[in-house]
């Protein structure tokens, strides 16, 4: 069982800033949003009364609090009113890293994008990204099912053969 | 492809700006702040019920929304009842801040409500010769908006989502409609209607941390009604079918009962600009509908999509009902 200590606050911090981080950022494109959405979501761990059963249990928490946050974000009024800098300087607004997929890649639909994110990355199966979001599992399905098309799509046209 | 190559390709290099140290201090810090001020109760549990609130000053105000259609005194027909009880109701932990909540005013100019939805329309006035838009080298602004929270409370009804959305804008006025979505029915409640600013900490030491709030209270006293259209059809959705046995119109939501109205409501979100309109024979509306729309299912697995509008529309014009591909015809 794990209690929101301090300690274990601290400990559960270091192991998943940055699965809560990426998965903020598969919603908001914009790492400074991403970050504020982190800091958001630990406050809520660390506000959070009830005890988990083990680190999963914790790390599910994250990513379903984190995907909800996000989701309110983008509906939030102050949030489709503001514009970065970024997009009005047409700049990324986040690392895209030597290779540019990362940029590739957020040109998904975020549901597909956060949905593959999970999939490809954190390794959760189709049943546990079901429970994690509150999805069905054939939503799951259709949805990795549509991204796989839509990236390969994506990839192919920016010449990114090698990865075939 | 390797998928699982492209995504580590994509994300490994990835951190969070701000580093392990900073999250935990910060977290604590705003813990200890939050703590501090929990006598502000404006976070109970959301909420709802309704009815219209007309103030004086609306009935005085013609405006024809985006369909020319002037549903000030359609709401009046409809709902009848008037209430002039609003009030400013800034809390008294508030403190006087520039560019906050007290550089704006609050009205609600109409209110309308049916079974399960509740559409307040809401002007927001700059006040102190305060710009709400401001044109910069990098975009519009809406200073005063920024950071606004605005949402529904009641003591007994909870809600399922609220959605804001801008109906018209200029510097000195901000027209909103706020909608609300209840899986209750909504009967005589009382409700009230909250903005809230959250005031982050910034480098002005005089600038405290916390919530600064305008609220109106106002009576429910009286349920719309509906034109209900009784429909048997099955619709292809991209992950299998849903039937549509009933759909209800009001001038603020489109409720649609039927099997499998998830897949309907995918269909809808999986459209980038969340498609849906409203046709009426001469022309299409896009009422934009809002973050309030929510899938409820009951034992029998039948299940209940409603649709807020962010504007309200005359429910007699409507004659069909696009989302996504899928179109109901209703006439």
């Amino acid at each position: 069982m794990i209690v929101i200590t301090t300690q274990e606050f601290t400990r559960l911090v270091e192991m998943f800033s940055g699965t809560v981080f990426r998965t903020a950022l598969c919603y908001t494109k914009n790492q400074h949003d991403a970050d504020d959405v982190m800091q958001d979501v630990f406050l809520k761990l660390y506000t959070y009364e009830k005890k988990f059963e083990s680190n999963e249990h914790v790390k599910a928490w994250l990513i379903r609090v984190t995907i909800n946050h996000c989701k309110n974000l983008l509906k939030s009024i102050s949030y489709r009113l503001s514009e970065p800098i970024e997009k009005a300087e047409n700049i990324p607004s986040y690392e895209q890293g030597e290779d540019g997929l990362l940029s590739v890649i957020m040109e998904l639909n975020p549901k597909v994008r956060a949905a593959m994110y999970m999939f490809y990355y954190e390794d959760y199966s189709v049943k546990e990204i079901a429970h994690i979001t509150g999805e069905k599992e054939t939503t799951i399905t259709t949805r990795l099912s549509r991204g796989r098309k839509q990236l390969k799509k994506l990839l192919l046209k920016g010449g990114y053969y090698e990865l075939q | 492809m390797n998928y699982n190559k492209i995504f580590d390709k994509a994300f490994s290099s990835l951190a969070p700006i701000t580093s392990n140290d900073e999250i935990c201090s910060n977290v604590m810090e705003r813990a200890r702040k939050m703590s501090e001020k929990k006598k502000i109760k404006v976070r109970k549990p959301f909420v709802v019920a309704v009815a219209v609130i007309l103030t004086a000053a609306a009935a005085t105000i013609s405006v024809g929304a985006a369909t020319d259609w002037n549903y000030f005194g359609v709401f009046g027909q409809i709902f009848g009842a008037k209430s002039e009880n609003i009030k400013d109701n800034v809390l008294p932990e508030a403190t006087v801040l520039s560019d906050t909540i007290d550089d704006m005013n609050f009205e609600i100019v109409a209110a309308a409500a049916d079974k399960h939805s509740i559409l307040t329309i809401l002007d927001v006035y700059s006040e102190n010769g305060f710009k709400l838009i401001e044109e910069t080298e990098h975009g519009t602004i809406v200073h005063p908006i920024h950071n606004l929270h605005i949402f529904y409370n009641s003591e007994s009804m909870e809600s399922s989502g609220v959605g804001v959305h801008i109906i018209e804008q200029s510097e000195e006025k901000v027209r909103l409609g706020v909608t609300m979505t209840t899986e209750s029915t909504i009967k005589d409640e009382k409700l009230t209607i909250y903005a809230v600013r959250e005031n982050k900490k910034d480098e002005n030491p005089e600038h405290p941390e916390g919530w600064y709030a305008w609220s109106a209270e106002f009576a429910v006293s009286y349920t719309g009604e509906e034109i209900r259209y009784e429909k048997e059809l099955t619709l292809h959705c991209d992950d299998g079918s849903a039937k549509v046995t009933g759909i209800e119109i009001s001038s603020i939501s489109a409720c649609i009962e039927g099997e499998n109205l998830d897949r309907l409501f995918e269909e809808y979100y999986n459209y980038e600009d969340n498609y849906l309109a409203l046709n009426n024979g001469e022309k299409v509306m896009f009422p934009h509908c809002s973050s309030s729309s929510y899938i409820s299912d009951d034992p029998k697995g039948s299940t209940l999509l409603n649709l807020n509008f962010a504007e309200p529309v005359n429910p007699d014009e409507i004659t069909s009902i696009t989302i996504g591909d899928n179109t109901i015809e209703l006439k």
